[in-house]
């Protein structure tokens, strides 16, 4: 089998990738990189760790892909695995920035949730983003990981409540409830951009 | 409505009358609610955070680190795992052949009486020659000989097709088996 891809539907690539037509993935990847890209560059903070992040949900998407049943759309499947391993990555920069020291035992401190997300850019990464994008940035790893979520996937790729409480496995109350909370700290957050 | 409850509707895109009637009345929430959509232009705006050079090589660095990895884990798969795999497969089917070694052994000891173990349950029906191990230990009769599934049960009928034997009759455990028998003695 083979043919134009891009001519198929998410489902039909779904159930061909099923059957091992590596090239029906491939074209999966092409179609939702960058809305995949974009969540979680607003999840993690910074270009690398997204990059890598996005590649890995590609990958535990592909080996997982046997048990979709195509209940959701694949969008949907793919965005959940897509925040668990954001989220994963943020923890695990997390827990190695608290790493103590080796040469002198002492551990560096607590360290706010953004911190070692923010200092892995260089200064001429830096000057490539604009300010505005580097204080929404900013505000948005100042949240919680599940305020930011929410945040994210609502208020920038647009999905609908109920979606979210799907994706991120609670009610649609909490979703809008989290949303109230988020919204709240960022209005203080870019208070010069939104007053 | 109080203000927080105004404003938890508003974010959760009820604006019913209650809620513009007190956006009226309310200059905080209203200049809450017009911060909020603000807030929310601005969100909307980031899109996709790449451009340029940036944008043009990310799908394909995705895609080729992807199949990179896809491969590689596969083949350190088939490194790591096939011969250690292949190892317990082993083990598990020389035990298997060993235990099957031990039963055909056992079941091939003729007791007191004389014929193996499972052929001792007699029949009336055409002589048995006895389950497979005597065929291939014991004895082979010159005949041709014929497979078959006998079941000893106290109501079935002696000579039946079925070959049912009848326990009563014969004294024997209830049960079902397979023995050869021959038809040219």
């Amino acid at each position: 089998m083979g043919g134009d891809y891009s001519a198929l539907e998410d489902r039909e690539l779904v159930a061909r990738a099923q059957k091992d037509e590596v090239a029906a993935f491939d074209e999966l990847i092409r179609r939702h990189h960058g809305r995949i890209y974009g969540l979680i560059y607003h999840l993690v903070g910074n270009r690398e760790d997204a990059e890598d992040a996005t590649q890995a949900s590609f990958i535990r998407a592909f080996r997982a892909l046997k048990g979709f049943r195509g209940t959701a759309a694949f969008s949907s499947w793919m965005y959940r695995i897509a925040v668990n391993t954001a989220l994963n990555y943020v923890k695990k920069r997390r827990r190695q920035a608290e790493v103590p020291f080796p040469e002198t035992g002492v551990a560096p401190g607590p360290v706010p949730e953004h911190h070692p997300l923010v200092t892995r850019r260089t200064p001429a990464k830096e000057a490539q983003l604009s300010e505005l994008q580097q204080k929404l940035n900013e505000a948005l790893q100042a949240l919680s990981e599940k305020h930011r979520t929410v945040v994210i996937l609502h208020d920038i790729e647009g999905l609908p409540h109920e979606e979210i409480a799907r994706i991120m496995g609670c009610s649609e109350g909490t979703v809008r409830s989290r949303l109230f909370y988020a919204r709240q700290l960022l209005q203080g957050l870019l208070s010069e951009y939104v007053s | 409505m109080n203000c927080r409850q105004v404003r938890k509707a508003v974010v959760a895109g009820k604006r019913g009358e209650r809620v513009r009637r007190h956006l009226e009345t309310c200059p905080a929430c209203a200049a809450w609610v017009e911060r909020n959509e603000r807030l929310c232009r601005l969100l909307k705006s980031q899109g996709h955070p790449y451009h340029g050079d940036h944008a043009t090589d990310l799908e394909a660095r995705l895609r080729a680190g992807f199949w990179r990895e896809i491969e590689q884990t596969s083949a350190a798969f088939t490194r790591r795992w096939l011969p250690t795999l292949s190892l317990p497969l082993a083990r598990y089917a020389i035990a298997a052949v060993f235990v099957g070694m031990l039963t055909f052994h056992w079941l091939a000891t003729p007791p007191p009486n004389g014929t193996g173990r499972l052929s001792s349950i007699p029949s009336p029906y055409p002589r048995p020659v006895g389950t497979a191990h005597d065929f291939f230990l014991h004895r082979r009769p010159n005949g041709p000989l014929a497979p078959e599934l006998f079941v000893a049960s106290p109501l079935g009928p002696a000579n039946s097709p079925l070959s049912v034997t009848n326990m009563g009759a014969a004294g024997v455990q209830p049960g079902i088996g397979f023995r050869f028998v021959s038809h040219s003695e």
